[in-house]
């Protein structure tokens, strides 16, 4: 089965169709907007959250090891 | 298409409207208007089907703009910021959609290669022997030989090192002559 779905010359589009699917105004609003900028900061907050448990996590394995193996 | 195809001058004059655009978002529209065409087509080339490109288009221009206030000159032109973030939203969409991973060739690079690297190679061959690579190489493939960036270029888009990008793609040169003979396409 193969891995890739390869084109040969494939057709591009035109400048036409490029220039509608244009739109500065949405890409501002979106940019811009409360709602998508929150959204952003929880998903890095969610993210730097989740580092600093499994960093945790690995502490502690690391830890009950040495006490297992006497070492403390 | 390349990032340094541009001048020390026009680089500099990019600086001031992106200073502005920090200022005004609104300002953001005269680098809009200037790459969204090749950002466009290097997305197209990667996804194959233009009402995903759309989206995809706009999602790196949403990310651009929401964090430009964040980019610092660093002496490079703007395109390389904006055509790193287009190759992580290709990436990205590739996750989430789990769809096989499209690859555009075209003739003329193919002869590039050819000519360069591989002799005796055809797109059709080329095609067969894509689907031993692994993705990062058919990325690494596409950035260098497809669409002819400078290895310079190459390493600003994918964030790695300039010697990082030569030996990556001289192993992988070297992989696609070990499978053309292992296969005996010559």
């Amino acid at each position: 089965m193969s891995k890739y779905k390869v084109n040969i010359d494939p057709k591009l589009p035109s400048e036409e169709k490029m220039k509608q699917s244009m739109d500065f105004d949405k890409v501002l609003k979106t940019a811009t907007s409360k709602k998508f900028n929150v959204y952003h900061a929880r998903k890095k907050m969610h993210r730097k959250r989740s580092y600093i448990m499994w960093v945790m996590v690995a502490v502690a394995v690391v830890l009950s090891l040495l006490v297992t193996l006497k070492v403390i | 298409m390349g990032i340094y195809h541009k001048s020390k001058e026009e680089i500099n004059s990019e600086k001031i409207e992106i200073e502005r655009a920090q200022v005004n978002p609104r300002a953001f529209s005269v680098l809009y208007e200037r790459y969204y065409r090749e950002i466009y087509l290097f997305v197209f080339k990667r996804i194959g089907d233009s009402s995903c490109t759309d989206d995809v288009v706009s999602q790196v221009f949403i990310k651009c703009l929401s964090n430009i206030k964040k980019y610092t000159f660093k002496g490079v032109p703007f395109s390389a910021w904006l055509y790193r973030i287009a190759s992580n939203e290709v990436n990205l969409f590739y996750r989430q959609s789990k769809k096989k991973r499209y690859v555009s060739l075209d003739t003329a690079s193919v002869d590039r290669l050819n000519e360069e690297q591989l002799p005796g190679l055809d797109p059709y061959l080329l095609s067969g022997i894509l689907n031993k690579l692994k993705e990062k190489e058919v990325v690494l493939l596409e950035l260098r030989y497809f669409e002819k960036n400078s290895v310079k270029e190459v390493a600003h888009i994918l964030g790695m090192s300039e010697s990082n990008v030569k030996v990556s793609i001289f192993r992988l040169i070297a992989k696609m002559r070990k499978i053309v003979e292992k296969e005996g396409y010559e």
